[in-house]
């Protein structure tokens, strides 16, 4: 039989019937012809014939694919079936609906975050490289380009290494100055990346060379929003921090700058690196650049790894002294160094919502159960009539498999609405949150997802429901106890959807709980309050000016002062959770084998009122003062743990350091203060040691304002702005933000998996409560007769109620007790989102376990007086 | 004897000789040796070379005529019968002489074999 008949079966029929036609009166004509009657001659050529209809029926069977014809029958029926009972088919659709869309919009976020390539041209073969010390736990994240030549030299494995660098400049093109975020990169950064220009041109190698870098790329961005897009943007001058550069190139609208795990700064130009050997910010041990590179076609990231480490062990042979024992490179896929602080947490979420589909599905089964309970006159009707077992577990399947497709449809619009609404809510708490879209892969999940849930919801119900005993179901359906095997399942139904809610709902107690510990977490500051603003100073005003920049600051911050509603101001070099600054940290009468091997400071340039704006208690010595300046002695103030650590049973007041190299020869600080830990990297890593110096005997490159208010900081924005502009005019202030805001950005990713995480515990505490609901009530329905023989007997309304949510809770126990199980093997992949809460937390798992019981009760609570109202003389009749 | 229908050909008027569904066929091929026929005629032809020994029920005639076509065996085209009216015709195909003579041989083997079963003096 070839399929395409089957299309075509309706002409054939057509064909066989003329067949049949002609052969009938043809043989009726030769029987005329040997004298019969006219209606004997017909009757004898359909005698001699046979079935006439048989043979055209068989021969159109014969052209059908049985079972496709079927299904189609099945599915018409299904769409009968459904349409006369609106209310179960909307309550099954709704409840398939949000499990599948939940997990669709979820899917969405991990493809698109998590799986999806990165964007640039064979991204699959992009790394990130970095130097670190295997002796010290800090994420590798930077490298020198000194070691990078070498490591360039000695390698391999790759088709680029391409080094960057952060650099901002003031743009004062025309109008208002504003600091643009760039970069300084290796002229083979786009290359390497595999991005071609929109207009324009590449870097060539001769302008990346020092004193030579006059040119800059713009992004498509910054084209459309600061130069209208304009077509003639190329060779134009612009003046970035006073010097000239020429536009050469412009992007392409789909390029994403490769974002930087921890920095919220978003390149919107580019410019070459131009360092050489020799340079002072070439040194090696001068870790402050980013290296991106491209592997040769083949070549595993384990290969390059252990090539670019031998490389690595020769190059410290050769210079000893440079670098730490343990130094060495770390090698990450791109793709996972962007996304792998956050794939444990999509996982999560996946897996969440996961649950959250099976409960879904537990509950349209426990339906599908009760509906098949109340048809079962039906299946023995058609088992009479002789459908087979297995017609009727299609027909069954059929119904589910309309239901699925329904929710299927609604859980895709859900799922619409969803993923815009949490890649809006994802938009500053995940890295690539704008390229999240659903596409094909999407759409195959979410059919896939609907074809499961028909397995789950349909087989267990649909095979059981075809078990019919025709007899028994005709004889009498009132007084049937053949619901009971369907009740057990139902138990089984519910006790599992309660298991997982346990679970759900443990999960996100466990994350709220390690949320409730960050917020309590105290940073050593106090951040409410507090606004804070970047400051970037340039121009020749300022040039190699150090006093005159210092005085900008210190009249800004007088006038600051003097607008009411400012409590006290200050400035400060990196603002923690912002950003840091780690310098080497030497001490004067403990000179080391190896210079490197010198301890790390977070270092803090400050000026004098820092420590009284920002809160942080001053615990010896004294504070900087107006009189630590350029000239006087050396100062420096240190943290707590640093004075700990660092000098041990000795007093770290009056002691000399030095903050950045050692130099034997140039001048020694003297420790006179000792602060309070801060929290500088993010509010769950412990405090590594800090050291502060007088702003006035260490000018940094750039400087944050902290004002410490007594209104709402973001109303003072205009007055501290207008503080600094009347100072001059020329100079940008950027990134306003409140201190508050800092710290709710630490924690973005966390909330974003906590608010998550509880709402598919609420999701799924609402379903459960529902298949609670649902057991209950129709266990109540079942017992209707014994119910009413017990208040006949003289069971009073209470030891019926009693009887009742006796039920109940033996389910809520045996979920409840399943849950608590499971949570124990579950809850530990939640591992470091946990803040200070053990997995299996005994007081969480107290509090979820008395929740569910509570809902349990309560959802059976309603069955449980219905029973109680049952009237024996109805009942029994 | 390949076909195999689940559902039993209802046969309300059982003739004598009731052919063996494999057996059909090779009649049918052999009767369209001689040249194209209709579906009347074929069946007449078998009936009346036989010496009408083989009566075949007309109306099982067709599906094996369709299932002949859709195996490539037969060939069928629109024609003008002898008492002038449409009809379709059958015809013998290459692929079909070639079965045909398959089954032939299968067949005598067979009678033959059974033959010296029953008369195993010979």
């Amino acid at each position: 039989m070839s399929w395409l008949r089957f299309f075509h079966r309706q002409r054939l029929d057509d064909r066989v019937a003329s067949d049949l036609q002609f052969h009938i009166e043809t043989e009726t004509e030769e029987n005329l012809a040997r004298g019969m009657a006219p209606a004997e001659a017909r009757a004898a050529a359909l005698r001699k014939f046979g079935n006439a209809a048989f043979v055209r029926e068989e021969v159109y069977r014969r052209n059908s694919l049985g079972a496709l014809d079927e299904i189609w029958q099945d599915l018409r029926y299904a769409g009968r079936v459904l349409r006369q009972s609106p209310a179960f088919a909307a309550t099954a659709m709704l409840t398939l609906a949000l499990g599948i869309g939940g997990n669709t919009a979820i899917f969405t976020v991990v493809r698109s975050v998590v799986l999806k390539p990165l964007d640039y041209r064979d991204s699959g073969r992009l790394v990130k490289i970095a130097e670190f010390d295997s002796d010290t736990p800090f994420v590798p994240e930077t490298v020198d380009f000194t070691t990078t030549y070498d490591l360039r030299a000695g390698s391999r494995s790759f088709e680029n290494l391409s080094l960057e660098m952060r650099a901002s400049a003031a743009l004062v093109d025309h109008g208002e100055p504003e600091l643009i975020d760039g970069l300084r990169v290796n002229y083979d950064y786009f290359r390497t990346l595999g991005v071609d220009m929109q207009l324009g041109r590449d870097f060539r190698p001769d302008e990346d060379q020092p004193q030579t870098r006059r040119e800059v790329i713009l992004t498509h961005g910054i084209w459309r929003r600061r130069f209208g897009g304009d077509p003639r943007i190329l060779g134009r001058q612009l003046s970035l921090n006073d010097s000239s550069f020429q536009v050469v190139g412009v992007l392409p609208a789909w390029f994403r700058p490769v974002p930087h795990a921890g920095g919220n700064l978003v390149p919107e130009m580019y410019m070459p690196l131009g360092y050489a050997l020799g340079e002072s910010d070439a040194c090696r041990g001068c870790q402050h650049l980013q290296l991106i590179g491209r592997l040769k076609t083949g070549i595993s990231v384990e290969r390059a790894r252990s090539e670019l480490n031998s490389v690595m062990a020769g190059i410290v042979r050769a210079h000893p002294g440079d670098y730490a024992r343990g130094a060495a490179i770390a090698v990450t896929p791109l793709r996972e160094y962007l996304v792998g602080g956050v794939s444990t947490a999509m996982w999560i979420l996946l897996g969440g919502v996961g649950f959250v589909l099976l409960i879904a599905c537990a509950n349209v089964a426990s339906l599908v159960l009760s509906r098949a309970a109340g048809r079962s006159k039906e299946m023995a009707m058609r088992t009479a009539l002789g459908a087979g077992r297995a017609r009727i577990v299609r027909q069954l399947l059929a119904e589910c498999l309309l239901l699925a497709a329904g929710g299927g449809v609604a859980g895709l619009l859900l799922a619409w609405g969803g993923t815009a609404a949490l890649a809006a809510f994802a938009a500053r708490q995940l890295p690539r949150a704008d390229e999240i879209r659903m596409d094909a892969a999407v759409l195959w999940f979410t059919l896939a997802t609907s074809l499961l849930t028909v397995m789950l919801f349909g087989a267990a119900p649909a095979l059981r429901a075809s078990r019919v005993n025709c007899a028994d179901a005709l004889k009498d359906m009132g007084r049937t106890t053949l619901g009971r095997t369907h009740h057990n399942l139902r138990n089984l139904l519910v006790t599992a959807e309660l298991a997982m809610a346990f679970v759900l709902v443990m999960g996100a107690g466990l994350l709220g709980r390690s949320f409730l510990h960050l917020l309590d977490v105290n940073p050593g500051y106090d951040p409410h309050n507090v606004l804070t603003f970047g400051v970037y100073v340039y121009g020749p005003r300022y040039q190699r000016k150090p006093e005159a920049e210092l005085d900008y600051y210190r009249q800004a911050l007088t006038r600051l002062r003097a607008t009411p509603g400012v409590e006290s101001a200050a400035m400060v070099s990196t603002l923690p959770l912002a950003d840091f600054d780690r310098r080497g940290f030497h001490i004067q009468d403990r000179p080391l084998a190896n210079a490197s091997d010198a301890p790390f400071a977070d270092v803090y340039s400050i000026s004098p009122d820092y420590f009284h704006a920002m809160r942080i208690p001053l615990q010896r010595g004294r504070a900087f003062t107006a009189q630590d300046r350029r000239g006087a002695p050396r100062v420096a103030i240190v943290s707590e743990s640093c004075a700990r650590l660092q000098f041990p049973g000795r007093d770290a007041l009056g002691a000399h350091v030095q903050i950045g190299g050692r130099d034997d020869k140039g001048e020694w600080l003297t420790i006179v203060g000792i602060v309070a830990d801060i929290r500088t990297h993010s509010l769950d890593s412990r405090p590594n040691m800090e050291a502060y110096l007088p702003q006035a005997q260490d000018v940094n490159f750039g400087y944050n304002l902290v004002a410490r208010t007594t209104l709402d900081p973001l109303r003072l924005l205009n007055a501290a702005r207008e503080a600094f502009l009347s100072v001059d005019r020329t100079q940008p202030l950027f990134h306003p933000r409140t201190m508050e805001q800092y710290v709710a950005e630490s924690l973005a990713t966390r909330r974003f998996t906590l608010v998550l995480l509880a709402l598919f515990g609420a999701l799924a505490l609402l379903l459960a409560a529902v298949g609670v609901y649902g057991v209950i009530s129709y266990g109540v329905t079942l017992r209707t007769r014994e119910v009413g023989i017990r208040m006949a007997l003289g069971a009073a309304g209470g030891d019926v109620l009693t009887m009742v949510l006796g039920q109940s809770v033996r389910l809520a126990a045996a979920g409840l007790i399943a849950g608590f199980l499971a949570s124990l093997a579950l809850t530990r992949f939640l591992g470091t989102l946990l803040y200070e809460v053990h997995p299996t937390d005994a007081v969480t798992s107290a509090a979820v376990a008395l929740m569910l019981a509570a809902v349990a009760l309560l959802s059976s609570y309603l069955p449980a007086r219905r029973a109680t109202r049952i009237d024996p003389m109805t009942a029994l009749r | 004897m390949e076909y195999n229908s689940k559902r039993p050909m209802p046969t309300p008027n059982k003739p004598e000789g009731d052919l063996l569904q494999g057996t059909l066929d090779m009649l049918i091929l052999q009767t369209l040796v001689l040249g194209p026929a209709h579906g009347h005629s074929i069946a007449h032809a078998i009936e009346r070379r036989s010496d009408e020994i083989l009566q075949v029920e007309h109306g099982s005639l067709y599906p094996a005529l369709y299932r002949l076509e859709d195996r490539g065996w037969i060939a069928s085209f629109q024609g003008t019968s002898e008492n002038n009216r449409k009809a379709r015709y059958y015809r013998l195909t290459p692929a079909g002489r070639k079965q045909l003579a398959l089954e032939t041989s299968r067949w005598e083997r067979l009678v033959n074999g059974i033959g010296r079963v029953l008369r195993p003096a010979e």
